[in-house]
């Protein structure tokens, strides 16, 4: 039995650490909500209320679409690529006996790098005339692309970035998935007569599932809310072609000071956000094998 | 068979160092970077090395911006953020797992739906509160602002929960008070938990930008990542101060780089105990 | 004629840290069609010689042959054999028909006839209403049964079993064991089951493979292996309770236990020390014999289990529940000298009288 708790446990145990999730989350988002129906503009002590203007103001305008198909294109593009490559290493240092601690840490390291200070070395490795990426390409008689001016190309150099940072990150969480797949099922599949295709197929893949659902959820958060690498690389620019929503809503925020406009692009970043945890919640139910 | 199954492995390794060498240069080629002289770096030759290595780099970009001021800012915020975020979610994980409530469950339920909200919808009336406390342009309002963390709650209450009942009853028969069942007791149990909360908060408190940057506009409170960028956006246009703008990088990077590849084991495994959240 | 065995293990040797065998110079032919009990405690190497025999394992000296084709170098997929495994091993995202088909699709049989034969396997096992479960919601024995499905549907004549009844409470592995014998006479499929459970080695086994420390201690049908354990290792292991092992004395006129002087046959060697084997039921309680002080009795019921100390050494006696003992009781037991195994101290191998010869030459005796 739990102990009864009486209220001045209470209050010492619950009330005081809910304090700044309270200040700093829980009231901010609800305020964030009540803002996007006003015309607040920061500035002044006065605003109004203007309903859903915000809202529809947003669907009409170019930018904000173009923001959206952005978003969309970069947590596609961050997050497929992200999972697929973050299974295969797993999958390729699983076979490995000695070694694994060491080739980790090297594919994991970018991780730990703040996101700042690396974009501003690939912003130069992406440099037309002296980065090593075009270099590269050239060696290979590659084109050779501006990545960072030319808007073609812009989103794809930070997805790139994204994508280096964050795989030996899902790479970790896949070794750690695939520890814990009994090797008697691997063994049982032997004796079957599976091959290692069948093997992954049947057997890897459909194990991992909780793990790549996760995956999927958590990055794509994650890539609703990329900031650092825009701001540096491309400052979402060229011609908007880097603008995602949440660097629309940064704009719209703390360079134009219309926190209503902004705030209606939050709360739709938040609902996005919700549904897709929500939906998580819902299929990671079914996947529970053990 | 076992020979060749030994030369299997022996590619296998070899794809992944080359794959783990990718992973790593570009901090490799920042570090080269950092020791060459303007000339060799435009001058477009492909060689990686610098012939003259230009330790000088680093004393110069030192002298541009307060860097290891930055990194000092950096380094407390982010201790003083994990050791409360520490306190504070230990209380209330204890309180969630061992101590009985009314409405306990419901609590957990709003705690847990915002994990996975984005923080960014709190800026504009978090930015409003900041100044509203006074603590705008302040280390504090850094520490203040980033110390409720629902992921270490989480963390610790999943770890808390494996505690045996049989001990905290026991304790409590004993006669020990909550406090000292909590951090007697339960916290000395889920050490590892604990230690893999706080590697992970450091992380991302060393390396934090948006928020710090928003709420800090005076150079003597900049973390780590918002005076670089700072610095980059006013040096960054001049190619002559590329080598300088790698040193001041290096700098910013190298720190938690060391301690990583000191302490791997404890981040690797921290990591993946971050894993077995899901579901 | 020279018989092939269906399974044939030649100087068979295991290392896992190339320094200490964990299996040592391993014989062992198993006829086609036998149902062979690999026994021995813990750790003795059982598992490894079952993964062995898989292809789970390489192995790190000798040769292994199955219907006469060496294997060695044969991976476990293309070796057509069934397996057991202990946690059976099922694959939980799959449900019970998925499990027992999967062998059979990766094998590209036609989605008609894996129907039809996983239908029947599952009538057979009684699995029928549940082929569309997981095996999560499945009880110990329904799992145990589909592994047990899993095995049987690849139509395979070699059936490895590693400790398939282990995870079983006590009374469902007891009619697992009829089962698995009947589904044996059934099926006539070559099985080597693994367990440390003598028990289920006597029930089952056409013959028994003990093993100690890597080494086979000795191969014969559960009776030899009862009634003439050729070491004292088997000796000790095999019976609950175990055989008494009474080291005897030595002295100019001969051997002596407990102060008396005991008979000893000739042997065909020269022992080096000599110690005397007598199970429980072989002994009595009597007025006259060896003198045995008693100190604990266990009443089963059936059987008391009279045990104390004589000659300084425990010894266990079986007698009928009817008489009466108490502890601390001072008296004498005697043993019927027919059922007396004799073992050299020195060596710890059997000891075979010379003058009255072991006649069952199907008995071989391997010595480690
Ligand atoms: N993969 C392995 N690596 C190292 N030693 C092993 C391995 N598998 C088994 N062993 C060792 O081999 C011996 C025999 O093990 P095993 O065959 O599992 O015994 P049993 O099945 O009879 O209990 C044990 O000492 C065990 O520690
Ligand atoms: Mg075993």
């Amino acid at each position: 039995m739990d102990k009864k708790a009486n209220i001045w446990q209470l209050l010492f145990f619950v009330a005081i650490p809910l304090v700044p999730l309270l200040v700093f989350w829980i009231i901010p988002l609800f305020v964030s909500v009540w803002l996007s129906f006003t015309n607040w503009d920061y500035i002044s002590p006065d605003y109004e209320y203007v309903g859903l203007s915000n809202y529809l103001n947003m669907l009409a305008d170019e930018a904000f679409l173009q923001a959206l198909g952005n978003t969309l294109l970069f947590a596609v593009g961050t997050v497929i690529p992200t999972i697929i490559l973050g299974f295969i290493f797993a999958v390729m240092l699983s076979r490995l006996r000695r070694n694994v601690t060491f080739l980790q840490g090297l594919m994991f390291a970018p991780w730990i790098t703040p996101m700042i200070g690396m974009s501003i070395v690939w912003s130069w490795m992406f440099d037309p005339r002296v980065g090593p990426v075009n270099q590269m390409l050239g060696f290979f008689g590659l084109p050779e692309p501006h990545w960072l001016t030319d808007s073609n190309f812009a989103i794809w150099a930070v997805i790139i970035v994204t994508v280096w940072k964050n795989t030996g990150w899902a790479m970790l969480f896949f070794s750690d998935a695939l520890t814990k797949i009994p090797q008697s099922l691997f063994e049982v599949a032997d004796i079957e007569g599976a091959g290692r295709w069948a093997k992954i197929r049947h057997i890897l893949i459909p194990l991992v599932s909780p793990t790549t659902l996760f995956l999927f959820i958590i990055l794509t958060l994650d890539a609703l809310q990329a900031f650092d690498q825009i701001n540096v690389l491309t400052q979402g620019g060229p011609s908007g072609s880097t603008r995602t929503l949440l660097y629309l809503y940064y704009e719209l925020a703390f360079e134009q000071f219309n926190m209503g406009a902004a705030t209606a692009v939050a709360v739709l970043i938040l609902v996005i956000s919700a549904i897709l945890s929500f939906i998580s919640m819902k299929i990671s139910k079914k996947y529970v094998y053990y | 068979m076992a020979k060749r199954e030994k030369i299997e492995k022996l590619i296998l390794f070899l794809i992944l160092l080359a794959i783990g060498l990718f992973m790593v240069f570009p901090m490799v080629w920042m570090m080269l970077s950092s020791l060459k002289t303007t000339e060799e770096i435009l001058g477009g030759s492909l060689t990686l090395l610098p012939s003259d290595p230009q330790w000088s780099n680093f004393p110069k970009a030192l002298e541009m911006a307060p860097f290891l001021r930055f990194v000092w800012n950096s380094f407390f915020t982010a201790s003083v953020i994990v050791i409360v975020q520490l306190f504070l979610s230990s209380l209330l994980a204890y309180a969630l797992t061992q101590m009985e409530f009314k409405g306990r469950n419901t609590l957990f339920m709003i705690v847990l739906s915002t994990y996975m909200l984005p923080a960014a919808a709190t800026y504009v009336p978090s930015y409003v509160i900041i100044s509203r406390l006074g603590l705008m342009d302040s280390l504090a309002g850094i520490i203040v602002s980033n110390l409720a963390n629902v992921f270490t709650i989480f963390l610790l209450r999943q770890n808390f929960l494996k505690v045996p009942k049989e001990l905290i009853e026991a304790a409590r028969a004993d006669g020990a008070s909550e406090w000292t069942i909590l951090w007697k007791i339960v916290a000395p149990m889920s050490k590892n938990a604990l230690i893999n909360a706080s590697i992970l908060s450091f992380v991302l408190n060393f390396n934090n930008y948006l928020w710090p940057s928003l709420i800090t506009n005076s150079e003597e409170n900049y973390l780590i990542s918002v005076g670089l960028n700072r610095f980059f956006n006013t040096q960054g246009a001049f190619e002559q101060t590329f080598p300088l703008i790698m040193a001041a990088t290096v700098i910013s990077v190298l720190p938690l780089l060391i301690i990583y590849f000191v302490l791997q084991k404890y981040f690797i495994s921290a990591v993946s105990s971050s894993s077995g959240l899901k579901g | 004629m020279f018989v092939l065995g269906i399974i044939e293990l030649k100087n068979v040797s295991k290392s896992f840290d190339n320094k200490t065998n964990v299996i040592d110079d391993l014989n062992l032919t198993i006829e086609s069609g036998e149902f062979v009990v690999l026994l021995g405690p813990s750790g003795s190497g059982k598992s490894t010689i079952l993964r062995m025999i898989a292809g789970l394992e390489p192995i790190t000296k000798g040769d292994l042959f199955i219907k006469g084709k060496r294997q060695n170098d044969v991976p476990a997929k293309d070796r057509d054999i069934a397996m057991v495994f202990q946690n059976y091993a099922l694959y939980p995202h799959m449900t019970v028909f998925d499990n027992i088909a999967f062998g059979l699709k990766v094998r590209k049989v036609n989605k008609g006839k894996i129907e039809e034969k996983v239908e029947k396997v599952a009538e057979m096992l009684g699995l029928t209403s549940y082929l569309k479960r997981k095996p999560k919601d499945l009880s110990g024995g329904q799992q145990q049964r589909v592994a047990l499905g899993r095995a049987i549907v690849r139509d395979t004549d070699i059936f490895l079993m590693d400790e398939p009844l282990s995870n079983l409470d006590a009374k469902l592995r007891t009619t697992m064991r009829e089962e698995l014998v009947q589904l044996h006479r059934e099926l006539s499929a070559t099985t080597i089951f693994v367990t440390h459970d003598q028990t289920e080695a006597m029930t089952m086994a056409d013959k028994i493979v003990v093993i100690n420390e890597g080494k086979v201690q000795q191969i014969g049908t559960p009776a030899e292996i009862y009634n003439y354990p050729a070491n004292l290792f088997v000796a000790g292991f095999i019976g609950s309770p175990a055989m008494n092992l009474l080291p005897l004395q030595e002295n100019r006129s001969g051997f002596a236990f407990a102060g008396q002087m005991i008979q000893t046959p000739g042997f065909t060697t020269q022992p080096d020390g000599l110690i005397l084997g007598i199970r429980p039921e072989d002994c009595k309680i009597s007025g006259k014999g060896y003198p045995v002080k008693i100190t604990f009795i266990e009443d089963l019921g059936a059987d008391q289990y009279i045990h104390g100390i004589s000659g300084g050494r425990k010894v266990v006696i079986r007698e009928s529940p009817d008489k009466r003992f108490r502890i601390g009781q001072h008296t004498f037991f005697t043993m019927n000298p027919e059922k007396i195994s004799w073992f050299d101290k020195k060596t710890g191998k059997r000891l075979e009288p010379a003058d009255e010869p072991f006649t069952g030459d199907e008995l071989r005796v391997y010595h480690g």
